[in-house]
């Protein structure tokens, strides 16, 4: 079964909300729905560069009053 | 982290001549210290309060700006004192107007006025 | 009546918070289960310099001011309702307030082959004997690669790699070694360090040294028989000698209520006041709390501060202040953040190198007596606000 993980990383700073993300996707699975909310700014470059890196898909990364959504969809676990 | 008992470990220290012999230099100099009056000075100057006086007018944004620049101005100041020994004749205007197309002369001008702004402020 | 106040731990946060509260005359209870308090960065130099451990021990009882009642126990587990502390001794403590620094806990066992691999090589993060298992390997490589990875992006100390690695190639070169072993330095992140604002000014230092970096490697399973690691963004590494960054949990030990933690036990506190939450009377600080800071030495000993103040009737609040140190071949460089203010552009420097030998000099003194040292850290700390260094930097 595939789950929707919500990841929360708004206010974090230093060492970032990638962090969480990283974190989240140990515990996932192929087909997993994974969802940050963040407020660094810092924070959409950095998803696209890691999306790009480990080949899972970017389904949605929005702004909206400064918080930025980033919705993962992992494809690329062994 | 040895366990031995402080007094003992003391004691096998005062029988090296390593510090023995560093043992009367310091001697020596608590009498220099005690007779050109430094040492009252010092003992004053140690209490914790002077102390924090002394740290909170030394530490401030500017002087850890400073002391990351020491290095910079250092080598600096070691470019002037050679261009200062340097043989140079007297400049006129013109030739004044001309150096401006030397890079480092115009740098070294922008570095002026941005200095003259500093002091301004 | 004087108050009891109960702080478990003796690590930085813990002591500082102990020896203060002692000077104001409260009745203070601090439980430790080691006899020695270690400097934490001194692991790096036993690892990768082979320094002697003693240089970075003390005993704690040396270390604490005359009337703090130092207990060698376990804390097995802490009831915030009925306000009470079970240790293993079977003793209880009851509490007016209470202090939980009892830093972050290991796991070996969620990446797999990563024990074999510690139990291996050591590490630079679980003690000084696992530091000197490293030193001896790292100094009996001939050549081959020296591999400095992470389990996961969150553990303590953000710029421990990074210092391991500017150590390790210094070491080599001096040896004579500097052709023959490659150090390479994997992390989780997108960039070289956590902050790209510093990534920029550690990667250039890091690349002079030699060392090779991968970002985005995190380490998901290690084969050691046939010396390889392989991260969960699909790559792998080969290595002859390799020290992993564990996963970094809360501590282990039973608290009702159990919703004080989160998932990995860290304990929740309002990141301002350090309150353990739904608790006014029970702070957390230093390495064990969820606060979106660096865990490090330096948070542990302000967010101390910050809740012997509020003890005291101020209201304080911990500011997320980090000062992480990046120390590089004679010179050093800071890691400057804030709550308020993002990372702030800070670049190497003999001058900060200087700065931080005199912190390291300063480290016991401030640990018993640390209420000498406020009026000069609080200068350095005000000196080098971030807001006030600005967003040039320093």
């Amino acid at each position: 079964m595939s789950e929707k993980i919500v990841v929360d990383a708004r206010g974090t700073a230093c060492p970032g909300p990638i962090t969480k993300l990283v974190r989240a996707y140990r515990q996932a699975k192929n087909g997993d729905i994974i969802e940050v909310l963040a407020t660094d700014p810092g924070f959409k470059p950095d998803v696209q560069a890691w999306v790009k890196r480990t080949g899972n898909e970017l389904v949605e990364l929005t702004e909206e009053n400064g918080v930025i959504k980033a919705v993962i969809k992992v494809t690329a676990k062994k | 982290m040895s366990e031995r008992d402080p007094l003992a470990q003391l004691l096998t220290e005062l029988e090296n001549p390593e510090f023995q012999e560093a043992l009367s230099k310091l001697l020596e100099l608590v009498k220099n210290l005690e007779k050109s009056g430094l040492l009252d000075m010092l003992v004053a100057i140690t209490e914790p309060e002077v102390i924090n006086r002394i740290f909170d007018m030394v530490i401030t944004t500017g002087t850890m700006k400073l002391g990351d620049s020491i290095e910079g101005l250092l080598n600096k100041l070691g470019d002037v004192a050679e261009a200062l020994q340097e043989d140079v004749k007297p400049a006129s205007l013109s030739e004044l107007i001309a150096s401006l197309k030397d890079p480092e002369v115009a740098k070294g001008l922008g570095r002026l006025i941005a200095l003259l702004k500093a002091l301004g402020k | 009546m004087t108050e009891k106040v109960v702080v478990l731990g003796a690590g930085t946060g813990g002591l500082v918070a102990a020896n203060l509260l002692v000077s104001h005359g409260y009745d203070v209870t601090l439980v430790e289960k080691k006899d020695y308090h270690l400097f934490q960065p001194g692991m790096l130099w036993i690892a990768f310099q082979g320094h002697d451990p003693s240089k970075y021990m003390r005993r704690v009882d040396t270390l604490v001011k005359p009337g703090v009642n130092l207990l060698k126990d376990t804390v097995e587990s802490i009831d915030l309702n009925e306000r009470t502390v079970k240790l293993e001794s079977g003793k209880t403590l009851d509490y007016d307030k209470l202090i939980i620094a009892l830093g972050v806990s290991y796991d070996y066992d969620s990446v797999p082959g990563h024990r074999q691999l510690w139990e291996t090589y050591g590490d630079y993060f679980s003690g000084p004997e696992h530091a000197q298992r490293l030193w001896k390997h790292v100094s009996s490589l001939r050549e081959g690669k020296l591999v400095l990875a992470a389990a996961d992006p969150l553990y303590k100390c953000p710029p421990a790699p990074h210092k391991a690695a500017f150590l390790s190639s210094y070491t080599l070169k001096k040896m004579g070694r500097k052709d023959k072993v490659e150090v390479i330095l994997a992390l989780p992140f997108i960039h070289a360090y956590p902050s790209e604002t510093m990534a920029k000014i550690v990667e250039p230092k890091l690349e002079e040294a030699g060392v090779t970096v991968m970002t985005m490697f995190t380490v998901e399973s290690i084969d050691v028989e046939n010396k390889k690691i392989y991260s969960m963004e699909g790559e792998e590494l080969e290595y002859d000698v390799a020290a992993v960054i564990p996963i970094n949990k809360g501590p282990q030990i039973e608290i009702t209520p159990d919703s004080v933690k989160d998932e990995d036990g860290f304990i929740k506190v309002n990141k301002y006041t350090l309150e353990v939450e739904g608790f006014d009377d029970v702070y957390a600080i230093g390495d064990c709390n969820n606060t979106p800071t660096s865990k490090t030495g330096v948070t542990a000993h302000l967010g101390a501060e910050v809740v012997v103040d509020r003890i005291l009737g101020y209201d304080a609040k911990f500011t997320g202040r980090t000062n992480c140190p990046i120390v590089a071949n004679g010179t050093a460089t800071f890691v400057i953040s804030s709550y308020e203010h993002p990372v702030i552009p800070v670049k190497f420097s003999k001058f900060k190198r200087m700065l931080e030998d005199l912190f390291i000099a300063a480290y016991w003194s401030s640990l018993r007596d640390p209420e000498k040292w406020r009026s000069v850290f609080k200068a350095y700390f005000e000196a080098t606000d971030p807001t006030k260094l600005g967003e040039s930097g320093w």
